[in-house]
């Protein structure tokens, strides 16, 4: 017999999810071990009902995929940005709801959807110059002019590809 | 921890505002050298994370065959990264970097570097023994017999840099030993070491992580060869390898 968890998105949607699947979440694995056994719904302020449906989305594809270890191998440091098709079509989505699933994820402690998230922006990124980054993601260039202006002559070579 | 990187916060596209700083590490972390630059440069709190950040610079793998690499970049960018212990590869490869860059990098990361690729590029209109691999190779013997000669006498050894800014009174204050120095392998350069009572060990080798190289060269006919042998030895001798114990694994 499968148990239930209620989650609750922020504008008070209740999902009921498989238990084991609410466990790709580290953050609700941790909420459930502390609480015991208890039918109380957990409140997810920080996630809508759009975005938290997406991730539950996910979880459910990703259900029988080994749980990625704890320890951090951050030594193993690769610069592959590949994506699997299904979670290239899965992110395949408006730049805004891309940035609420990253920022979800990183409340929620899901790192392989977190990666996944920050792989789309880093591959966003990859080929475009300064220009085209500012307009991509709204930064405001808040340099002086003069630092400016030595950053772009220290930086010519990243720039003309 | 969030940066406020948008005080002006346009309401467009959502802004990499509201990334945490810890986020945007990770999203640099994927990114190639180029991109990450081309990104560091968009505003002041963007570059301060990308060079205050020491996990992303656990490797620095330059763009393989960039002639835009040069010593000026590769300054650059040495003068911004903090210096730390993170730096655990460096890659240089075919790109237009000469053997002062190459020292540049090895005095700022040489202490914690573990992988080391140095492919030389080749210039055409240079003699074979004036090849970077040739010059790269020449520095080394004379910065590693200045190395074993500070060691005999007990005295404070150079840095990569120090050597670098003051090659020529080095190469002066080494010159006596220089005269039969053609060897390329272990042997010959334990029996010549010992011919001058220099250790054939340091005790505080300026590459003490290192555990693995790969040098090559890129000069077609061949004629450099001998000098990539002799980096070999000279290299393991930096790394603290003890040459009197044979070839290192």
């Amino acid at each position: 017999m499968t148990t239930k968890v209620t989650l609750t998105s922020s504008d008070n949607e209740n999902f009921s999810v498989n238990k084991e699947i609410t466990k790709r979440s580290i953050l609700i694995k941790n909420m459930l071990e502390d609480v015991g056994k208890s039918d109380t719904p957990i409140p997810l302020p920080n996630v809508n009902s759009k975005v938290l449906r997406k991730v539950i989305e996910w979880c459910e594809y990703h259900c029988m995929d080994p749980l990625a270890p704890t320890n951090e191998n951050t030594e193993n440091q690769k610069q592959n940005t590949d994506i699997e098709d299904w979670d290239q079509k899965f992110i395949e989505v408006d730049q805004e709801t891309l940035f609420k699933i990253i920022l979800a994820t990183n409340y929620l402690n899901i790192k392989p959807l977190l990666d996944i998230g920050c792989k789309t922006i880093t591959n966003m990124i990859k080929g475009k110059s300064p220009e085209e980054i500012y307009k991509t993601f709204n930064i405001v260039n808040n340099f002086t002019p003069k630092e400016e202006a030595q950053i772009r002559k220290e930086n010519k070579w990243a720039e003309d590809q | 921890m969030s940066l406020d990187l948008f005080p002006m916060g346009p309401p467009t596209n959502p802004s990499l505002r509201s990334l945490s700083a810890e986020t945007l590490i990770q999203v640099m972390s994927y990114l190639p050298l180029r991109a990450r630059v081309n990104l560091s440069s968009t505003c002041k709190q963007l570059n301060h994370l990308t060079y205050n950040s020491p996990n992303l610079w656990r490797n620095i793998l330059f763009p393989k065959g960039d002639p835009k690499i040069n010593d000026a970049v590769v300054a650059t960018l040495v003068r911004r990264i903090t210096r730390c212990d993170a730096v655990k590869e460096l890659r240089l490869d075919g790109v237009a970097v000469s053997e002062q860059g190459v020292l540049l990098l090895l005095d700022h990361f040489g202490h914690s570097v573990e992988h080391l690729d140095l492919s030389f590029h080749f210039d055409p209109f240079l003699l074979p023994h004036e090849q970077p691999v040739a010059r790269f190779a020449m520095h080394l013997k004379i910065f590693s017999l200045t190395l074993g000669y500070h060691q005999k006498f007990d005295n404070m050894p150079p840095t990569f840099k120090e050597y670098s800014d003051n090659h020529l009174d080095f190469f002066n204050q080494t010159h006596h030993f220089h005269d039969r120095f053609l060897r390329t392998d272990m042997d010959s350069f334990v029996s010549y070491f010992e011919h001058y009572g220099l250790p054939t060990q340091l005790d505080d080798p300026p590459l003490p992580r290192l555990t693995s190289i790969r040098i090559m060269s890129h000069v077609p006919d061949g004629s450099t060869v001998h000098y990539l042998k002799k980096l070999r030895v000279l290299i393991a001798y930096l790394s603290g390898y003890d040459l009197a114990r044979g070839k290192p694994a």
